[in-house]
């Protein structure tokens, strides 16, 4: 609260803010709606630009009104901050604003603001949804998107943990190529993605080796971080012990880096996804992501923006089920 | 992602100096590894011209980068990335400092972001010709989309982890408004901000191209996909070493400018 208000200034009121930015954003968005309005005003200046027909000012127009709104979001934040109110209303204005997007989203198209041939209204967008999930077989869709992503993701655990584990044991070999690992982590592998076409084929196999390659650089450098990590303390435990190495690498070291290794894992497998869902829009092949090629390439407006938000809600679903299993797994911290 | 491809430079050169054995080995697997991939070049095991000889594509790589034309692929490239860049880091930073100004409003959008950000962008290519047309501009618009999220989500972090002393002492010294966003909060969230702003370029790069390929008639991302239509490997194998290293090298030089290998790696 006291960083916002040192930004924006503390003298002006989030009041006063918050006015300032919802009548900048409607001013904004009123000269996004009546563009024409505006070129009728600039044809009677020198001006020779055209509002209507340049993308850079519209775009420019559309960023400062975002502007406006976050400002103005922000006021009102700084405004409810102050009377502290209670999780709930947080949860149900990031819930209201959705809604309310949608519906603004609606009547703009219904005016004619918006092109229905280029957004189709919300309303649409949800009746296509039943249609997508029964015509579209999303159910096998799912099912194969969901074993490349298995297979990827067994893959790359294994050779991922044995990679970093052999950097640690071995440390000029860590020292010669940690830093090539990184680099690697840094590439844009994805862009790969023609040439393990001409490898592999255009097949499941493409994208599983898309999505281990995407996947191996985090799971390697996290694991080797939690391996470096272990406490002297722990190691001395063991040593006092008198434990073999095999030992010491089972009861001791793998154990500490396993909360490492676990965050490794989770980057690797969100990566190796989302290149996997990528590569399957690009190639025009397998499950969720060739279902919304295949629904634009039909110019299946409806169709294609509800596929969309289905394969987000999906890897949402994902996620989230991944950050759960993380915080399951692993011990407290 | 925040956590991964963080590249230390100076420490690498300081190790070559220092570690002879490192050096050597290095030097060794480097040219096993050429010496393997030109024995299977010359081996005819693979189909023919999956990989090709070193030579071949040491030569088309001294002809990419003789050749004018691939400059004005790149320079396309550079070009849509350049202004990605720009609507992205600053619509990130909007929101982005918004959200880790305000507890309220954090609680309530953050959890989209953070949820939104990791989904795979390029599935949003199909709309993004609907609303910006085949030209630069769709690229453009799924550069800026994949740069927005690193770069609003760790802004949003890095302001709420300002040390509070800082701000005390920026208050007790009576800074203004001014001198407390110049002196306190820019400076400490200098760290994050860059390192938004690096993964931002990688992911920014990463759906320019990616849309380059799915559907344009210019930059290197159609280069690269001409390449594969045409059966030309020599040429993707150079496209991809040229790009690689631009990518790695951008990586290497935002760390270093935003010295971010002095902070601990988190």
């Amino acid at each position: 609260m006291s960083t916002a208000a040192a930004l924006f200034g503390e003298r002006q009121s989030p009041r006063t803010l918050a006015i300032a930015a919802l009548v900048s954003f409607l001013v904004l968005c009123a000269m996004l709606a009546r563009k024409d309005l505006i070129d009728q005003v600039l044809g009677m200046t020198p001006f020779v630009c055209k509002f209507d027909n340049s993308n850079y000012v519209t775009l420019g127009t559309a960023l400062a009104g975002t502007a406006a709104l976050a400002v103005f979001l922000t006021s009102l934040g700084m405004l409810f901050s102050r009377t502290n109110p209670p999780r709930s209303v947080a949860y149900a204005l990031g819930v209201g604003s959705f809604v309310g997007f949608f519906v603004i989203v609606e009547a703009l198209i219904q005016r004619g603001c918006i092109n229905r041939f280029i957004v189709p209204f919300p309303s649409d967008i949800i009746a296509a949804f039943p249609r997508v999930i029964v015509e579209e077989d999303v159910l096998s869709r799912f099912l194969l998107t969901a074993g490349e992503a298995f297979s990827a993701s067994i893959m790359v655990t294994v050779v991922g943990v044995a990679g970093g584990v052999l950097l640690y044991r071995y440390q000029l070999l860590r020292l010669a190529t940690e830093t090539w690992v990184a680099a690697v982590a840094a590439a844009p592998l994805v862009l790969m993605y023609p040439l393990y076409l001409v490898i592999f084929g255009r097949s499941a196999l493409t994208i599983v080796m898309m999505g281990f390659t995407a996947g191996l650089a985090p799971i390697i450098l996290k694991t080797l971080e939690g391996l470096s990590a272990t406490r002297r303390v722990l190691i001395n435990v063991g040593r006092s012990f008198n434990l073999t190495p095999s030992q010491q690498f089972w009861k001791i070291l793998f154990p500490a880096a396993l909360p490492t290794i676990f965050v490794g894992l989770r980057l690797g497998l969100i990566f190796s996804l989302i290149n996997i869902v990528g590569v399957e829009f690009l190639i025009n092949f397998g499950g969720l992501g060739q279902l919304i090629n295949e629904l634009a390439e039909r110019y299946d407006l409806a169709g294609t923006y509800a596929s969309i938000c289905f394969v987000i809600l999906v890897s949402v679903c994902v996620f989230v089920l991944m950050e759960r299993l993380e915080r399951w797994l692993r011990p407290a911290d | 992602m925040a956590e991964t491809g963080r590249l230390s430079l100076p420490a690498a050169r300081a190790m070559r100096l220092r570690l002879r054995p490192v050096t050597l080995l290095r030097i060794a697997i480097i040219v096993t590894v050429l010496v393997a991939w030109e024995a299977l070049a010359a081996s005819g095991l693979l189909y023919r011209d999956v990989v090709p000889s070193l030579v071949a594509i040491g030569k088309q790589l001294y002809a990419t980068l003789a050749d004018p034309t691939f400059y004005f692929h790149l320079y396309t490239t550079f070009y849509e990335i350049g202004i990605a860049m720009i609507i992205g880091c600053l619509s990130g930073m909007v929101v982005g400092i918004a959200l880790g100004g305000s507890k309220f409003l954090s609680r309530a959008y953050e959890a989209y972001l953070y949820y939104l950000g990791p989904c795979p962008k390029i599935i949003f290519f199909p709309i993004m010709i609907m609303w910006f047309g085949v030209g630069p501009g769709s690229k453009i618009a799924m550069g800026a989309i994949s740069c927005f999220f690193p770069v609003a989500l760790n802004v949003a972090g890095g302001m709420r982890e300002i040390d509070k002393v800082l701000i005390r002492v920026g208050k007790s010294f009576r800074a203004n408004t001014w001198q407390m966003v110049t002196k306190i909060y820019l400076p400490a969230m200098r760290h994050p901000v860059i390192n938004g702003v690096r993964l931002g370029l990688g992911v920014a790069l990463i759906g320019t191209l990616l849309a380059e390929t799915k559907l344009s008639n210019r930059g290197i991302g159609f280069l690269v996909i001409q390449a594969y239509s045409i059966f030309n490997m020599p040429l993707m194998y150079s496209l991809l070493i040229i790009l690689f290293v631009i990518a790695i090298g951008a990586n290497a030089l935002i760390s270093r400018l935003g010295g971010l290998d002095s902070i601990r790696r988190s």
